[in-house]
């Protein structure tokens, strides 16, 4: 027994495991065979056993993007196969998506480089994949403004906290022990610029739209869904460091003010689904930072929570708005929203699927999405009294919502339109095999709803009315699903039968 | 057994002269092949020898002839000079093998004896402590250059880049030439540590040398900038680099790989050795020091940003390691210049990574460039070859440098603390924006290798089959592997780097009363 406790505390032991099934997975023979299919999905969830995490906001990370890689392995081998005709994307986004959660399960600074630099290696040529395939000269060009405004600033924020730090307490000191000084107001606006750039915050915004909509899918939800938060991730680290507050302040909240206003007006407005999912990222992870430079004000921890489960919440329905995104483009070669509107017509359990995705992104109960509104707008009313700027951020936040309903709705109409434009006739059928997946993300969502009002219930009475009323929502959900569903198919046969 | 060092330089010399001899007597170009196969392991041994006795026992002096200082000429190895040291012998071992392969047999043996002079030239250099020795040594070494880089000489380019490169660099070194004169009419002595003793300290009184007797800091200031100018030329700063591409270009292929870690690291190691321990903190003329410290920053951050901008847009793996090593050698000098512990040991770090990851790309390259040619789409040429294909993976991110199993990472790194200790975090961001523009033409040259493309018909047939190459690359992949995996792992190779190497450049006062005595 003491043997398993043993192996189960070694850290190493476990990624290293967990690398192994991954890699053992991806073996061209069972790839994309059950055995392949198991391996990878096993090593992903031993990752959730990495003991010694750093913080609770790691932790909520760690497990979160677990749940979408897991469902993204069983997800890529089809949608790779559709779309590109071979199973090569397969280990690249896997081991984009072990790299970026080996982030978050990092206990000491050389580990998170290390992980961190290899998952923007990775990303690099996730991004430009369309150029090694087809040709595709865009790709290139998006995964070179990546590099130079998303990885390099990032790169130098990782390499001035090593250098401050110390080679030797870099290796051998938890992340919490650590504390590099930071604070010079240059180096303090230095490092929070690197970490702004890879969560696509004001003024390193613009490579995200291009990058998160060229690359494949799979790809895009890991990028869009799990990467821009290592970015808040940093974020977080770097305010439990000594820097300069007023500095820190000051750029935190003027840039994630902007940035969640512009990216939630530009998404507004996109009619590519993808280019409006990435501007909508924009404006999420803005908010997010947004929350956290409050903490920085207030000096108190809710706002962490707030940020964290915002960050959860939009894990999960970016990964799984992605993922549907890609099942429409298989579906309809086509990304165009003028141009769909159909796609109920042959997918109405995906539209399903989507239609709680979407429920999530604006905040609708009892999707995680709710939960991270909820105590969003809760810190942040308890403040109010206290300095315009937290009514300021309030309104910044509301205009924000707002922009999602529009832009979600938006998006919504790729499945379902009012005036349908005829379905086209060279549908991929096999489109449909990729629908499980991203049903199965979306119960797990709904899953973690219920997990985070659990473990935070202590800190927000709020949170314990959610737990309470949880069952009924669920049915509620349910119940609302259903009848959707019904409606939808009532809506698919009445135009049959007039077409017909 | 420190006479074992100063016979590297001679047993390099002796053989450089054997070897034509010998291909007059003897036909078979195997033996020819073993000859010098055999020098250059051997020097590798002297090298591993002395930084392995420099780690246990401190740094190595030896006097020639026995002569007390500042008589003859001394010998200092010490963890800077040592690892540059190994550095040039190991990469002399690897081209000699791979020279072997590629070059025509006919014409091998004047290769490798002219990369024997070279090396010859650049150990000596690094550890001697005698200026008009530095001096010869660089002569040395820029002549064997020129002779490699006009080694096809059928070729116009080759002669064209040879001429360019020769004429504008004697005419640097005989400007070296008239700074040592003017030192030695000034200071009365050409020994380093007694110069460096001497410009702190101009009333010390040295048997044998006396006191100085003339202006030594008028002297010293022209010398400096002189010494500086050399220095950015030989390593190829912005706007000093114009020979550099054309030598990449046209000389043989290890050739390219020998000079990037000996001929053309000589220059941010001199400057490393004259303007941070000869003439370093303290002297009499430390103002004019410092402003010209300064004014080489701006020039070596200047230079590495217009020349990765350059490494984006080019068409060919030579022309993006021409480039790339620019950049580097701006980054490494900068480091130089910073005057920090860190830097300094960084700075050389950088020229290690460097020299690995240039030997890593280029060979692998040049499997490509014998079959098909040596543009970038030539490059997918390399999928049906696993290990280069990985070498030359490997060689470029080991150039961008951020992993941290590879040196690149460390070199980056301290690079980047030495920014910021010298106040400078804008410096530190220089350094990362600088790996991210080479890292453009990098990964476009990554990219091409991936890329499945038509196959390309083998205009010529491998000679005596791949084997070579890919051991060599072998070598080369475990060597900066393992050092980077143990940069990473182990404590006291870190410590050896950051203070090892870097107090024994920043060390006056040790360097003066090693050589000196007392």
């Amino acid at each position: 027994m003491e043997y398993v406790q043993v192996l189960l505390n070694s850290r190493e032991l476990i990624l290293a495991t967990s690398i192994a099934l991954i890699l053992l997975g991806n073996i061209p023979a069972i790839r994309e065979r059950v055995p392949g299919y198991v391996a990878r999905v096993a090593g992903f969830l031993l990752l959730v056993l990495i003991p010694g995490s750093v913080s609770p906001f790691s932790r909520l990370l760690l497990l979160s993007g677990v749940s979408v890689a897991v469902f993204l392995t069983l997800y890529t081998p089809k949608y790779s196969r559709a779309k590109y005709g071979s199973p090569s994307l397969i280990p690249l986004v896997d081991l984009f998506a072990l790299s970026i959660l080996a982030v978050f399960a990092s206990s000491r600074l050389i580990e998170l480089i290390t992980f961190w630099l290899v998952a923007e290696l990775l990303g690099f040529f996730l991004i430009a994949y369309d150029y090694l395939v087809k040709a595709d000269r865009g790709a290139l060009l998006a995964a070179v403004k990546y590099l130079l405004f998303s990885m390099i600033p990032t790169d130098v924020s990782l390499f001035v906290i090593l250098a401050l730090t110390g080679f030797s307490d870099a290796v051998h000191l938890q992340l919490s022990e650590i504390a590099p000084d930071l604070t010079s107001p240059l180096v303090t606006v230095l490092v929070l610029l690197g970490f702004f750039s890879k969560a696509a915050v004001f003024p390193f915004h613009f490579w995200l739209p291009d990058a998160h909509s060229i690359a494949p899918s799979p790809a895009s939800a890991l990028l869009s869904g799990i990467m821009v938060k290592m970015g808040i991730y940093g974020i977080y680290l770097v305010e439990s460091y000594p820097l300069s507050r007023d500095t820190a302040l000051a750029t935190m909240f003027l840039s994630s003010c902007l940035t969640a206003i512009y990216g939630g007006l530009q998404a507004s407005v996109q009619s590519d689904i993808k280019k409006l999912l990435a501007y909508s990222t924009m404006s999420h992870t803005a908010a997010m930072a947004l929350l956290l430079s409050l903490y920085i004000l207030s000096g108190d921890s809710v706002f962490i929570d707030a940020a964290a489960i915002y960050a959860v919440a939009h894990v999960f329905f970016k990964s799984s708005l992605f993922m549907d995104s890609g099942f429409i483009e298989i579906l309809t070669g086509e990304r165009n929203l003028g141009k769909l509107g159909y796609v109920y017509l042959y997918a109405p359990a995906e539209s399903l699927v989507a239609m709680v995705s979407v429920l999530s992104m604006f905040g609708m109960p009892p999707a995680v999405g709710f939960l991270a509104k909820v105590v969003t707008f809760v810190s942040i009313s308890y403040y109010l009294k206290y300095s315009w700027l937290y009514v300021l951020a309030l309104l910044v936040i509301s205009v924000k919502v707002a922009l999602s309903v529009v832009y979600s709705v938006k998006y919504f109409r790729a499945h379902i339109e009012v005036e349908v434009k005829s379905g086209s006739a060279g549908l991929d059928r096999k489109a449909v095999e990729l629908i499980p997946y991203m049903a199965g993300l979306v119960a797990v969502s709904i899953g973690f709803t219920f997990a985070i009002g659990t473990v935070y219930e202590g800190f927000y009475s709020e949170l314990k009315v959610v737990r309470e009323v949880f069952p009924v929502l669920a049915i509620a959900l349910l119940m609302f699903v259903l009848l959707a569903f019904y409606l939808l198919e009532l809506l698919r046969r009445t135009r049959e039968s007039g077409e017909g | 057994m420190e006479w074992v060092v100063a016979a590297q330089p001679i047993l390099l010399i002796l053989s450089s002269a054997a070897l034509p001899l010998l291909s007059a007597f003897v036909r078979r170009t195997s033996v020819i092949d073993l000859v010098a196969a055999a020098t250059s392991a051997i020097s590798l041994a002297i090298s591993v020898y002395a930084l392995v006795a420099v780690a246990r026992f401190g740094t190595l002096v030896y006097r020639f002839g026995g002569f007390p200082p500042p008589l003859g000429i001394v010998y200092v190895v010490d963890e800077a000079s040592a690892t540059l040291g190994l550095l040039a012998t190991f990469s002399l071992l690897l081209s000699v093998a791979y020279g072997s392969w590629i070059l025509e047999p006919a014409s091998r043996y004047l290769f490798y004896a002219t990369a024997f002079l070279l090396v010859a030239g650049c150990t000596s250099l690094f550890y001697t402590a005698d200026l008009f020795n530095l001096y010869v040594s660089a002569e040395l070494t820029s002549i064997s250059a020129y002779v490699l880089t006009s080694f096809y000489r059928s070729r116009g380019a080759a002669i064209r880049a040879a001429s360019i490169y020769a004429l504008s660099a004697s005419l640097v070194l005989s400007l070296l030439l008239l700074s040592v004169f003017m030192l030695y009419g000034s200071y009365g002595t050409l020994n380093m540590a007694d110069l460096a003793l001497k410009s702190r300290n101009p009333g010390a009184w040295v048997p044998l040398s006396g006191t100085v007797f003339g202006d030594i800091v008028l002297a010293s200031k022209v010398s400096l900038a002189i010494i500086a100018w050399l220095m950015i030329f030989k390593s190829a700063i912005v706007p000093n680099h114009f020979w550099l591409p054309g030598v990449y270009m046209e000389a043989p292929t290890p050739a390219v790989a020998l000079f990037t870690a000996s001929a053309d690291i000589i220059g941010v190691y001199g400057a490393a050795r004259l303007l941070i321990t000869v003439f370093g903190a303290g002297t009499v003329f430390d103002g004019y020091r410092r402003m010209l410290l300064d004014v080489l920053l701006v020039i070596a951050a200047a230079s590495a940003l217009i020349s990765s901008t350059l490494v984006t847009s080019q068409e060919s793996v030579r022309r993006i390691v021409a480039y790339s090593t620019i950049a580097q050698y701006s980054l490494a000098f900068a480091g130089v210049v910073s005057g920090t512990l860190e830097g300094v040991a960084g700075a050389m770090l950088h020229l290690v990574a460097n020299g690995l990851g240039d030997a890593l790309v280029l060979y692998s390259a040049g499997i490509a460039a014998v079959a098909c040619g040596r543009s970038l789409t030539c490059l997918s040429y390399l999928r049906g070859y696993r290990v280069a294909h990985l070498a030359l993976i490997v060689g470029f991110l080991n150039l961008f440098g951020i992993i941290p199993l590879l040196p690149g990472f460390w070199s980056k790194a301290l690079l980047t603390l030495a920014m910021v200790k010298a106040g400078r975090p804008l410096g530190a961001a220089l350094v990362l924006a600088v790996s991210g523009l080479c890292a453009i033409g990098y990964f476009r040259a990554v990219a091409s290798s991936l890329k499945p493309s038509p196959m390309v018909v083998r205009s010529k047939g491998y000679r005596g089959g791949t084997v070579l190459p890919i051991a060599v690359l072998l070598v080369l992949l475990v060597a900066t592997i393992s050092l980077g995996v143990l940069l990473l792992v182990s404590d006291s190779i870190r410590s050896f780097v950051v203070e090892g190497i870097g107090n024994s450049v920043e060390d006056y006062e040790r360097y003066i009363r090693l050589v000196l005595g007392s």
